[in-house]
């Protein structure tokens, strides 16, 4: 356990110490910003104008927040690549691996490490994002449960889209390859939910939904947390993980 | 201390080690020896753990690097051909790092740390940041990491490679004195820094073991056929013309680049007089036993 914390201590450091963080939270939070801004404007005139867009009148601020979680999920597919891609190319291009590889350390430790950094950078922009929740909540009227089941979702999205990353970190060589790969296959797995009726139907549509993370990720923002959706994220991120172990275990014999 | 048995490796279709067998002694310094890509790195980063062996097996004091890769490799200290540092860090911090990696406990870190800078004498620089460092240091701190927790057993792959001549000469210093109080592995294609840090050596050429032992070993078992070399202060040419007529020698021949050695053999327990007095003629320089220098050992070996 104490070798992953500092493993994972390690990789935090480097990234605050390193203009990467810096950026990936400015501009992360900017964005963040200016959608709030932008859909506090929407639900404002909606209100001011019901007979127009079909409201009932007063801000909506559950749409809001709905609209926003949406938003990062589909901000994450750039943001966790930016943290994830170096995770291992970096280690492999200035075979500091070997340096892991020949201390008394454990692959599934290095992994795990590794997650657990990526995790801890995440997951403080997250709670940096509470900020607009908590202002929201001074100001009008917001359903709490529907806060913390999209938080909870948020957390698990992040997890298993991280342990995604962190392998295809482990399989590639360099950064690029790794940071495009992984936000093609975020992106596959944001779209298959709203694309898969139309790619196929049957049973095939509805396993290709049932793989989407949208459609285990909308349940949390509904308000909805249900066995299913958490069991899926956090079967997710394992078997990812375990993929990894796999992929750095198998390069050495390669 | 370090007992290497059948390693065999493959990429592919390229065998890249053979059958690869040897052993070091605890306290011993052995130096590894082969051409650019004869599989000096690659047995080096399955002895490390670095990577796996298609065939094979690597004990560090008793524990197999495969089946207890834990214990295996706290016994090792291993700087491979680039030193694994976090251009990002400092030096303290790397070392810390590296300190927790390998186990050494909590209490002890600072000490330890502190130990291998002073004993590297990186003192001056343990608070700059590793991308900034010369070769040199970058070097040096590498030693450290491999140092840090203390192990029995160092396996250092080409240090010196890339070094300018002085640092080249600081980093054999070092290895000098660890060689004192450490197990040593040391790999080069360099054969006087060989020559001149280790007491054993091994030669591996095309992934196989062709020749282990002391130099004076591995030079007797080359030169068996008998032979050797004289140096002459001037007239090498002339003196041969003269040695040719006195018939006591079984061969005689110039070599070197501009003739001006000879090589000789001769029968019997005992170096003919004829030669010594016509050789006294023109000053002798040096005799030696042919192939006693460890290029010409090494050449004749992996040709």
């Amino acid at each position: 356990m104490k070798t992953i914390y500092y493993i994972a201590k390690k990789e935090v450091k480097s990234s605050f110490s390193s203009p990467k963080a810096g950026v990936v939270f400015t501009v992360f939070l900017l964005l963040i910003g200016v959608f709030f801004k932008m859909f506090m404007n929407y639900a404002l005139q909606a209100s001011a104008n019901p007979q127009q867009f079909g409201g009932g009148g007063g801000v909506d601020l559950n749409q809001v927040f709905k609209a926003l979680f949406s938003n990062v999920h589909f901000l994450f597919l750039f943001f966790v690549p930016a943290v994830t891609m170096g995770l291992f190319a970096d280690e492999k291009k200035n075979q500091t691996i070997k340096f892991l590889y020949s201390s008394p350390v454990s692959i599934w430790e290095i992994v795990l490490g590794k997650y657990f950094s990526v995790m801890f950078v995440m997951g403080l922009m997250l709670v940096a994002t509470l900020v607009y929740p908590i202002y929201a909540q001074f100001h009008g009227d917001i359903d709490v449960g529907i806060w913390w089941s999209s938080y909870l979702g948020l957390f698990l999205l992040v997890s298993a889209q991280l342990s995604l990353g962190v392998w295809i970190s482990s399989v590639t060589k360099t950064q690029f390859i790794s940071c495009v790969t992984t936000i093609i296959c975020l992106f596959m797995l944001l779209i298959l939910g709203w694309a898969s009726r139309s790619i196929a139907g049957g049973g095939l549509g509805g396993f290709l939904e049932y793989i989407s993370f949208t459609s285990h990720f909308d349940n949390f923002l509904k308000g909805m947390i249900s066995t299913t959706d958490v069991i899926y994220f956090l079967t997710f991120t394992v078997l990812f993980l375990y993929y990894s172990y796999v992929s750095l275990d198998s390069q050495r014999w390669s | 201390m370090l007992s290497v048995k059948g390693l065999t490796k493959r990429y592919g279709n390229i065998l890249a080690l053979s059958d690869v067998s040897f052993e070091v002694q605890q306290g011993s310094v052995v130096g590894f020896l082969g051409s650019n890509g004869a599989g000096k790195t690659t047995t080096m980063d399955i002895i490390c753990g670095c990577a796996g062996c298609d065939k094979g097996s690597v004990t560090v004091d008793g524990y197999d690097i495969t089946q207890n890769p834990t214990e295996a490799k706290r016994n090792i200290g291993y700087l491979p051909d680039e030193p694994p540092i976090y251009s990002d860090m400092s030096v303290e911090d790397y070392l810390i790092y590296a300190a927790h990696l390998r186990k050494v406990p909590g209490s002890k870190v600072k000490a330890k740390v502190s130990e291998v800078i002073e004993r590297l004498s990186i003192g001056n620089v343990r608070h700059r940041i590793l991308g900034n460092l010369s070769k040199g240091y970058r070097q040096r701190v590498g030693l450290a990491q491999a140092l840090v927790h203390d192990p029995k057993i160092l396996i250092l792959d080409e240090p010196t490679e890339g070094l300018d001549p002085s640092q080249i000469v600081q980093i054999r210093e070092l290895i000098k004195n660890l060689g004192k109080t450490h197990t040593i592995l040391i790999s080069s294609h360099i054969l006087s820094e060989v020559q001149n840090t280790c007491d054993q050596m091994i030669i591996i050429n095309d992934g196989k073991i062709i020749e282990q032992g002391s130099l004076e070993e591995i030079s007797n078992k080359v030169s068996s056929g008998g032979g050797y070399v004289l140096k002459l202060v001037s007239g090498a040419k002339e003196c041969v013309e003269e040695l040719k007529t006195s018939g006591s020698l079984s061969f005689l021949e110039l070599v070197g680049e501009n003739d001006q050695d000879i090589e000789f053999g001769f029968n019997g327990d005992r170096v003919p007089e004829d030669l010594i007095r016509i050789a006294m003629k023109y000053g002798i320089k040096q005799i030696r036993t042919k192939g006693g220098n460890l290029e010409e050992v090494f050449l004749k070996l992996t040709k």
